[in-house]
């Protein structure tokens, strides 16, 4: 049985259709990767898959872990164990990334968290992604940089644990260094976790160091072309032109 | 005294408006002296006398004369004087040490009527810190008191004094919380304002910045809820060249809360290169609260620089949208955005077992630092 049956899904943003009938499917552990040119749709499956209100799916099926998600709202898709790394992180003034990280952890969790066990393990994966330890008192995303809002995406990706990660763009507008550490924490969350991994990228840089699946090219809000790790080689080399009816 | 005027608007704008100040015939009428471990480097005066007041509540042009005059006008105003006057209120008169912080704890019972006033005067160069809380011996409770506090602070020169004030009160409890500063040449006047609950409550803080280079700092954190009520009045009065005010309010408004704030920065002829900055950010939880605001720059002096902004709202749906994703629903993410407010005030306050006390009356049951 498959984590995560995505079956003919049609997603409208404001009426009009951007997706428009969608297969996926991928596996407990597996490394699946979305690609296709600027507006394919690949953000809308995110957000559609996480239930955000603004996407509305107007036919198929999203099944987690067997059970049908389709209606479902985005706090208990979360709690389900999905996760998704946003590519722009909304900046949440008043609210630390460190309180905001352990309230999430105790609803996904549904423990309370020992502060002093909370705070080794934050301050663990924040070294793990050579970030600042004052970042953790700080605003969420409030004057991050770009690169900081995105390793702060990852730290709550190694933080929450889930069972499934999406990952919308989280390289985009990184430089070399950050894209290597954002890569290091995909890395340890495979590592530790052995989640699953549905990466949304246009760059293949980020995958380099990760063993994938499945490819997926999504052209106008359909499934273009499937294939392994090739495809992303083929795509390097010829581009999207070659999928566009 | 059979009603009071309070929270004077320090320019008066449209009486049906109903914001220039307010008449409140629930007075405490009971003198209740000060008990508090005085340290041991502070000094406590033998006069306890209130002044009491001559100038008329409603009046700027006499509360403007007063405050030239080097004299400390309060935010809830002089009626509040006369009632401590008339009620024979024994003044705690002290002068500060830098060694030890003071601590001041009120603590109400239902049915009180107690009425309260401490002056303190904190010596050129001394860096004074002082923790004033305000709390219902229970509550939780029904009872009802009106109970009131002024603190007078005398501030010299190169001297600093931190208030830190935090009111926990029982939603029946009618509070009046009245402050009053005179500050020297680069005298500093830094307040934390937390206010955690209390039926209605009227707060007012007025600063006479008369030194060069004198400041206010202000900053204001409240949760009103229930049918609870806010009236504050917060005024800078900046005399003195290159003066500074900031004053900063976040607050958190549910149920049928109503609340009004006033917040004045009032530059004086005389007061060159001076700043001033007041925000306020309300959070409004609910659609029958009742949320005003004025915000107030009065200039009378070319070369100063004053900023107001408010922002009101609920959290936009990205950011909800964003919070929901990590698991939390709607009702724990306006929990967490709320009680993050009030704790990012607390977390200024100097007393370790105060910001204690808030941490388990926002975080019952919870582990916090």
């Amino acid at each position: 049985m498959a984590l995560l049956e995505i079956k003919g899904l049609k997603v409208s943003v404001e009426d009009k259709e951007i997706l428009h009938g969608i297969d996926l499917s991928v596996g407990a552990g597996e490394t699946h990767v979305i690609m296709g040119p600027n507006g394919a749709g690949k953000s809308t499956l995110g957000f559609a898959i996480m239930g955000s209100p603004e996407y509305e799916k107007t036919d198929g099926t999203v099944s987690f872990d067997g059970e049908d998600i389709t209606e479902e709202s985005t706090d208990k898709i979360a709690k389900k164990g999905i996760f998704l790394s946003f590519q722009n992180p909304v900046e949440v003034p008043g609210v630390t990334l460190s309180s905001f990280i352990r309230n999430a952890l105790e609803q996904v969790t549904g423990e309370r968290i020992r502060l002093w066990d909370f705070k080794k393990k934050l301050a663990k994966a924040m070294e793990a992604l050579d970030m600042d330890p004052s970042y953790a008192e700080r605003d969420l995303n409030v004057g991050f940089s770009g690169g900081e809002k995105k390793k702060a995406e990852i730290l709550q990706l190694l933080m929450l644990r889930p069972s499934l990660a999406i990952l919308d763009e989280t390289d985009s507008g990184l430089d070399v260094d950050a894209v290597r550490t954002v890569s290091a924490g995909i890395e340890a969350y495979k590592k530790d976790v052995g989640g699953a991994l549905l990466i949304i990228t246009h760059s293949t840089k980020i995958l380099e160091a990760l063993d994938v699946d499945r490819v997926h090219v999504i052209v106008d809000g359909k499934n273009a072309c499937e294939g392994g790790r090739e495809l992303v080689d083929n795509i390097n080399e010829n581009g999207f032109e070659q999928f566009v009816k | 005294m059979e009603k009071m005027y309070v929270n004077h608007l320090p320019c008066i704008t449209w009486k049906w408006l109903k914001m220039n100040g307010v008449e409140s015939s629930d007075l405490p009428v009971s003198a209740s002296r000060i008990t508090a471990d005085v340290p041991s480097g502070w000094t406590v005066s033998d006069d306890t006398a209130a002044q009491g007041s001559d100038i008329a509540a409603n009046s700027n042009a006499e509360i403007e004369k007063a405050l030239f005059a080097d004299k400390i006008v309060t935010g809830l105003g002089p009626d509040m004087d006369r009632l401590i006057k008339e009620a024979d209120v024994p003044v705690l008169r002290l002068t500060a040490s830098a060694d030890e912080p003071l601590v001041i704890e009120n603590i109400y019972k239902d049915g009180d009527s107690k009425l309260s006033a401490v002056e303190i005067t904190i010596p050129d160069g001394v860096d004074a810190v002082v923790t004033e809380k305000f709390i219902s011996e229970d509550v939780c409770s029904d009872g009802n008191a009106v109970c009131g506090f002024q603190t007078r602070l005398i501030i010299g020169k190169n001297a600093s004094v931190k208030l830190d004030q935090v009111q926990k009160l029982a939603k029946n409890v009618v509070f009046y919380n009245d402050i009053g500063t005179f500050n020297a040449e680069n005298g500093r006047f830094e307040l934390v304002e937390v206010i955690l609950a209390g039926g209605s409550t009227y707060f007012g803080s007025r600063s006479n910045l008369a030194g060069r280079e004198s400041s206010l700092d202000i900053e204001m954190a409240y949760l009103v809820k229930g049918k609870e009520a806010l009236d504050s009045n917060i005024a800078a009065f900046q005399r003195g060249k290159r003066t500074d005010a900031q004053i900063r309010v976040n607050g958190v408004l549910k149920d049928e809360a109503k609340k009004l704030t006033k917040a004045t920065i009032d530059f004086k002829t005389g007061s060159t290169d001076s700043v001033g900055s007041e925000t306020e950010d309300v959070l409004m939880m609910s659609d029958n609260v009742v949320n005003r605001t004025v915000p107030l720059i009065l200039c009378t002096e070319e070369s100063v620089e004053g900023v107001h902004g408010a922002t009101l709202g609920r959290p936009s749906e990205e950011i909800m949208t964003y919070m929901m994703s990590r698991g939390l629903d709607k009702n724990q993410i306006y929990d967490i955005m709320e009680k993050a407010r009030l704790d990012a005030a607390a977390a200024k306050i100097h007393d370790e077992q105060t910001r204690r006390e808030i941490a388990e009356y926002l975080h019952p049951g919870e582990e916090t630092e």
